[in-house]
């Protein structure tokens, strides 16, 4: 992604190129970019209003990243300003500063360029919006810079560096590839939850905007239970997201008349119980524990789903239904499991939840853990008596997904409670030919000496066909084996 | 005959400042001028024009290919693939067990502009027939100044696999089914297919699958195998 970036420093650009040609080439089918009906900062065009044309032509697509959801200028910001302030951390570090004071001096010192300020010409002077969603993607930026060479700290997490030297070589000692970008994530690049500071007139009109957009915040953020959450709860947020996990970063926010979500949806409850008149029982007053909301999901299931033990046990107690799926079929065990909450899962499976219960797709939770990498989760809900051999509606087993994960332990553990290596998918597809597509060489091996001897490939003359394997111990009998 | 140019009383041509000043005027001009053009009204009136049969046939068409596409490139050839699309891992989307596939900006004259977007909504494939087809309802959503306006289409697709191959079926239209689907759907939230409340399920209406809309009370169809249809669920 870095080398696409480098030739994208605007924020249209760089959407163009994720929606473009070579990208849906890639990933046809996948590139979905979010594009909304109405941009926040789209209003009437105003010929005085010169923050307009700058506003027009660097929309940004909203995005979702390691579970955070932020426009996709913040990587502009998070690539370009962040190498910024790296230069100048390491300016001030080659002058004798220590490292928070030389973090302190990059962030200042590009706050007082009147080019690449939020309140310059970048920023507050052409968009008419300072924002600190875009302050925190420049310094993780500065911390994705500086981990490169040295360890940096985000919050509690200490990430080593992610290059080594070698002689005269760096040497990448990245562990987990994929999340080389959104460790560096976080919910301050969320304008939602981060708000921004906005000159008198833009801040009218996106006041307007949010106003009418807080059945949507509604829809997006809820509590354990399910429920719209309330002011209290985006004022936290915000007041946690003033500092970079304790480190100033440039935050400011006026404290009279701030365009928040928590300023303009004191009660997004209540908005949405007016807004939307499908969903009466649900929106704006406790859910009975037996009915549904308009997602088909009850409040135990969102309970499941946040990891909220307390709740579920309050609702169970009450009469929720356990396994009550949702629309599309996913139960509270189902979206416990999916974001790999350990003690959810096996609260609710010792409460009685059904292990093998599938989605309309027919994913079981054994599958969605085993996707997720949930190793923890996986052996559970074997404990509990999860089929291991269970098959979706493409007829992928659970070996299947941990062979195109790689994962060696997962395998393991999988085979160890009986799952079959020879089961295929509609297509003939097994867990062997799945590692061996996927790269993984060092699965082929346990999986060839994990499955039976034999299998059947089809029948001819009414007599089964069937053709041994490489290791197959000798001497054994391919028709005395069971046939699938 | 000489001409004294001195004497003619032609303006005087401006300083260079002022040309440069003038210059930027102008261009900020048309950069304004521009943006008005290019920049969404919040406005916009939705246009709910029917798309002729062999229009939404091509468009049908184009999202099958990129759907083979990627079944063929990700999947070598096994649509097991859609059932590890990215979307269902997700912990941040609201419906993560649903599988969709969309190709965006078919025939659009700038990306996002105009056009169409097509999304296609796994509705599921059938009991093991031999030949298994996989059915979408899929919908085509025109795209207007920017922004989503209309649900152009919606009909149930099939591709069956037959070995490496995959056959593909495009339903009927079906006006009235549309109409009422338009006409249940939510104004003031962002237009899109499927809707977050869609609830399609698929049936048997010998001597085709159905797909029906439980909330706007719509239903599409598509002529199947009958092999496909004696193992469909009813």
């Amino acid at each position: 992604m870095g080398a696409h970036l480098r030739h994208d420093p605007a924020n249209e650009t760089l959407d163009l190129g994720l929606i473009g040609s070579a990208m849906r080439g890639r990933y046809p089918g996948l590139v979905t970019m979010y594009r909304p009906v109405e941009s926040i900062y789209d209003d009437p065009l105003l010929l005085i209003d010169v923050s307009k044309p700058v506003r027009a032509f660097f929309r940004a697509g909203t995005v979702n990243a390691g579970g955070m959801l932020f426009g996709t200028d913040k990587i502009i910001h998070f690539i370009n300003v962040g190498r910024i302030y790296h230069i100048r951390y390491l300016d001030a570090v080659s002058k004798g500063l220590r490292v928070h004071e030389a973090k302190m001096h990059a962030v200042q010192a590009t706050a007082a360029n009147p080019l690449l300020s939020e309140d310059g010409f970048l920023g507050l002077f052409t968009t008419g919006i300072r924002s600190n969603g875009d302050l925190a993607a420049d310094y993780a930026g500065l911390k994705f810079y500086r981990n490169l060479s040295e360890p940096v700290s985000i919050g509690n997490a200490l990430l080593p560096p992610m290059l080594q030297r070698e002689g005269p070589y760096r040497r990448v000692v990245v562990q987990e590839e994929d999340t080389v970008f959104t460790r560096f994530v976080s919910a301050h690049w969320n304008e939602v939850l981060n708000p921004n500071t906005y000159l008198a007139y833009v801040g009218r009109r996106v006041r307007i905007v949010i106003g009418s957009r807080c059945d949507d915040v509604a829809d997006w953020f809820r509590d354990g239970r399910g429920q719209p959450l309330d002011a209290t709860w985006f004022t936290t947020w915000q007041r946690q997201l003033s500092t970079f996990h304790g480190e100033p970063y440039g935050h400011e926010l006026p404290a009279e008349h701030p365009v928040s979500v928590a300023d303009i949806c004191p009660a997004p409850a209540q908005a949405a119980a007016v807004a939307r008149t499908d969903t009466p029982l649900w929106w704006g007053a406790a859910l009975p524990p037996r009915q549904a909301d308009r997602l088909g999901r009850n409040a135990l299931w969102w309970a499941a789903a946040a990891g909220r033990t307390d709740d579920l046990e309050l609702l169970a107690a009450r009469g929720a239904v356990l396994d009550e799926p949702d629309i599309d079929g996913e139960t509270p065990l189902h979206a416990a499991v999916r974001p790999g909450h350990v003690r959810m899962a096996r609260l609710l499976l010792s409460m009685g939840a059904d292990a093998n219960r599938a989605t309309r797709q027919g994913q079981s939770p054994l599958l969605l853990a085993v996707a997720g990498g949930h190793v923890e989760l996986t052996g559970l809900l074997l404990q509990a008596g999860a089929d291991p051999n269970l098959q979706d509606r493409f007829d992928r087993t659970a070996l299947q997904e941990a062979a195109q994960r790689g994962d060696m332990v997962l395998v393991a553990l999988l085979l160890d409670h009986g799952a079959d290596a020879t089961l295929a998918s509609r297509h003939g597809t097994d867990a062997l030919q799945v590692a061996r597509r996927a790269g993984h060489g060092d699965l082929l091996d346990t999986l060839r000496a994990s499955a039976p001897v034999v299998r059947k490939l089809g029948t001819a003359g009414g007599q089964a066909v069937a053709v041994s394997i490489p290791g197959a111990p000798p001497g054994v009998d391919p028709q005395a084996l069971p046939q699938r | 005959m000489q001409v004294r140019l001195a004497s003619r009383s032609w303006p005087r041509r401006p300083a260079g400042p002022c040309r440069i000043l003038g210059a930027l005027g102008l261009a900020a001009l048309l950069l304004l001028d521009a943006c008005a053009l290019r920049a969404p009204r919040p406005a916009a009136a939705p246009s709910e024009i029917a798309l002729d049969d062999a229009r939404s046939r091509q468009l049908f068409g184009e999202w099958q290919r990129y759907l083979a596409d990627y079944i063929d490139k990700a999947g070598d050839g096994d649509p097991a693939v859609l059932a590890q699309l990215p979307g269902l891992r997700a912990t941040g989307t609201l419906w993560p067990a649903r599988i969709t596939f969309g190709a965006l900006d078919i025939d659009a004259s700038v990306a996002e502009k105009d056009g169409f977007d097509v999304q296609g909504l796994l509705l599921g494939p059938l009991p093991q027939t031999g030949a298994t087809p996989y059915v979408f309802v899929v919908g085509i959503v025109r795209r207007q100044g920017y922004r989503p306006v209309d649900i152009a289409d919606i009909r149930l697709v099939s591709m069956t696999q037959r070995g490496r191959q995959l056959d593909r079926t495009v339903g009927d239209g079906d006006a009235q089914a549309l109409a009422s689907y338009r006409a249940a759907l939510d104004r003031s939230a962002p237009m899109r297919f499927p809707a977050d409340k869609d609830r399609f399920e698929l049936t048997v209406c010998a001597p085709r699958l159905c797909a029906d809309e439980g909330l706007t009370v719509s239903r599409w169809s598509l002529p199947v195998h009958a092999e496909a249809l004696a193992a469909a669920p009813r």
